[in-house]
């Protein structure tokens, strides 16, 4: 393993994917914190006493900090899911056989054998992947009902409310478990190499050669690229109608009720786009790049 | 026997207010105008000279006698570690003269001057029921639930006594028992301090279509002229606000918070009387002029709303970025 030779490196993350993950990173560790701060903790724990932190028993400040960093954190999922289903190539999505290639690697690591080849990413390292993923969709879902239920029309069922809440408190444990996890991933030696590529974006070519061989060969175009599903423009543009309109329908339901034309105005556009055969938000995400008609291989099967 | 308290008979007492509604100023309106509001009226309560407790108060007591917590006298209750202390009501249990777990009702006395006058107010105090609870609303494990009707109730057998919502209260309503609850089963040292306890405003009689014990004793012995009154929460508010402009008095309680279940006439002003209670060393029930923290944050919640779609609408920029420069390599590579 020559981690620390200055040799030539390889990309592994585009610029998109740094900003994502350091989003979810910071506004992720500020949510842990102010939303362990929206428990009576820091006032019992005299965790308000240390130097600079009297500010975290307020109540008020962690409510309106978890605010914002939920935000933050809603978004860059958002826009990570919608990024990848949108371009396509999702490599780090698991596959099948993950579980048994996972318990693979782990025994090679623990025997000091040679692991089996890799793609782009370890079996693992996709397992682990979904199951943040779907902690995280999991908060962020509780996160939006319970923002929800805060304005004066959002009044919900009550045992809506405390499972609700029961979900978001799990998956918060759940969450941190992940994310020691995660730092304890670099405790293994092998997995070290990797710690540069989440800031340059680049991570070292002897080390994907050596341990990503399957990845490094698509690199080269000495292994097919396996084929890559994207959006065409009219795709991009149904799912930018249906979150508009979806925005539209939670606005209306809890803040005002004006915010149903959002939903209004969506559903006439796409009438009259349908009739006519015209869609200016079509048009504009093809000017953007994505293909202007269904090509043969590529789009989801949205019709 | 029910002298409980229908719409009908609010509208009849209305009577008039009907009439000058039109000259009322536009102030917000109760977010659920049929929940069950309180009218406490503080021009025409002596607090019960004639007993040696307030009606209110003992028929709160009597009704709820079997709900008060009962902590194990065998075992001593721990400490709240590392805080030296812990909240023990049970020496004070027979007081009537304040909130505790074993009283959720009190009369609270207290002279005020105004206007070259001295007042002597007897307030009951308790939960005054807000239309969007703040304690409710951020309880980390959502035991509070505000019934149908607008009842504000704590479950005692999921609360953790954290007391939260009594820091989060403008009136620091709910008071703790510890050596209760559900913390008792986990780690009683470490986690937790016991169960918090307050009115609920009688939810289970407001399910019947009856008023709360409180308000059933006083008009039982007042009638028409009680001090308290309940009905739908809007026609309460009306009410209340014209007494104040008939009285040339004042009210609390419907905006406060956001608006609440329980609104107060008062010859007085309400600053006057939060003053007069700030001189006291030991008070700790005030009447604080004080705005919604929820409706602080309302920016942030509505931005946490938008988040979703300002992550896709971005989202399908990136992607259709990248897809295009996909496209273009693959036509320089002639589509292979």
């Amino acid at each position: 393993m020559s981690a620390k030779t200055k040799g030539p490196t390889v990309r592994r993350h585009d610029g998109w994917t740094l900003v994502e993950h350091w989003a979810v990173a910071l506004s992720g560790l500020v949510l842990l914190f102010s939303g362990f701060g929206q428990m009576p903790m820091y006032s019992r724990y005299m965790v308000d006493r240390l130097p600079g932190l009297a500010w975290a028993s307020d109540y008020a400040v962690t409510f309106q900090l978890h605010l914002w960093a939920g935000a933050v954190f809603t978004a860059a999922i958002a826009f990570h899911l919608v990024r990848n289903l949108a371009a396509g190539g999702w490599a780090i999505w698991p596959r099948r056989g993950d579980l048994g290639e996972s318990a693979r690697i782990l025994w090679a690591i623990l025997t000091r054998k040679a692991e089996p080849p890799s793609h782009k990413f370890l079996a693992e390292q996709r397992l682990a992947y979904l199951f943040i993923g779907a902690v995280s969709v999991a908060l962020v879902g509780s996160g939006l009902i319970k923002v929800a239920k805060n304005f004066p029309g959002g009044d919900l069922p009550y045992p809506v409310i405390l499972w609700t809440t029961l979900v978001h408190n799990v998956a918060t444990v759940f969450f941190l478990l992940g994310f020691f996890a995660h730092l304890g991933a670099f405790a293994v030696k092998a997995n070290r190499a990797l710690v540069p590529s989440i800031f340059t974006g680049r991570v070292d070519r002897a080390y994907a050669e050596h341990r990503h061989p399957l990845w490094t060969a698509e690199l080269d175009g000495t292994a097919p690229v396996p084929p890559t599903r994207s959006l065409t423009a009219r795709d991009a543009a149904l799912v930018l109608h249906g979150s508009l309109a979806a925005t539209g329908v939670l606005l209306g339901v809890v803040v005002s009720p004006a915010w149903f034309g959002l939903a209004a105005a969506v559903a006439v556009a796409q009438a009259v786009a349908g009739l006519t055969g015209r869609c200016p938000l079509e048009s504009l995400l093809g000017r953007l790049g994505f293909a202007p008609r269904q090509a043969p291989g590529s789009g989801l099967p949205l019709g | 026997m029910a002298l409980s308290v229908t719409r009908r008979t609010v509208l009849k007492t209305l009577g008039v207010a009907a009439a000058s509604a039109g000259a009322a100023p536009a102030l917000a309106a109760p977010s659920r105008p049929d929940d069950v509001g309180v009218l406490v009226d503080l021009t025409r309560c002596d607090g019960c000279p004639d007993v040696p407790t307030p009606r209110c108060v003992s028929a709160c007591r009597a009704k709820n006698q079997a709900r008060y917590p009962e902590p194990d006298p065998g075992e001593p209750i721990q400490d709240y570690w590392p805080q030296p202390k812990h909240e023990d009501w049970r020496p004070k249990r027979e007081s009537t003269a304040t909130l505790t777990p074993y009283n959720w009702t009190y009369v609270q006395k207290v002279s005020v001057e105004h206007g070259g006058q001295t007042h002597e107010l007897h307030i009951q105090r308790r939960c005054m029921h807000c239309d969007l609870a703040t304690c409710a609303a951020t309880c980390p494990f959502s035991v509070i639930e505000t019934k149908p009707g607008g009842a504000v109730h704590i479950a005692p057998h999921l609360c953790v006594g954290g007391a939260k919502c009594r820091s989060v209260c403008p009136w620091n309503i709910p008071q703790r028992q510890a050596g209760v609850g559900l913390y008792m089963e986990v780690m009683p040292k470490l986690a937790g301090g016991g169960v918090m306890f307050k009115c609920d405003l009688c939810f289970d009689r407001l399910a019947e279509g009856r008023a709360p014990d409180c308000v059933f004793a006083c008009r039982e012995r007042l009638g028409e002229n009680a001090p308290l009154l309940s009905g739908p929460r809007a026609e309460i508010v009306a009410l209340a606000r014209h007494r104040a402009r008939q009285l040339g008095g004042y009210t609390y309680g419907d905006v406060e918070n956001g608006g609440t279940g329980t609104v107060y006439v008062s010859p007085v002003p309400f600053a006057a009387i939060e003053a007069a209670l700030r001189t006291r060393e030991k008070e700790r029930f005030f009447f604080p002029a004080n705005p919604n923290p929820l409706a602080e944050a309302h920016g942030a919640l509505k931005a946490a709303l938008w988040a979703p779609l300002v992550g896709v609408a971005g989202a399908l920029v990136a992607g259709a970025r990248a897809v295009g420069k996909r496209r273009n390599a693959n036509q320089t590579e002639g589509g292979a």
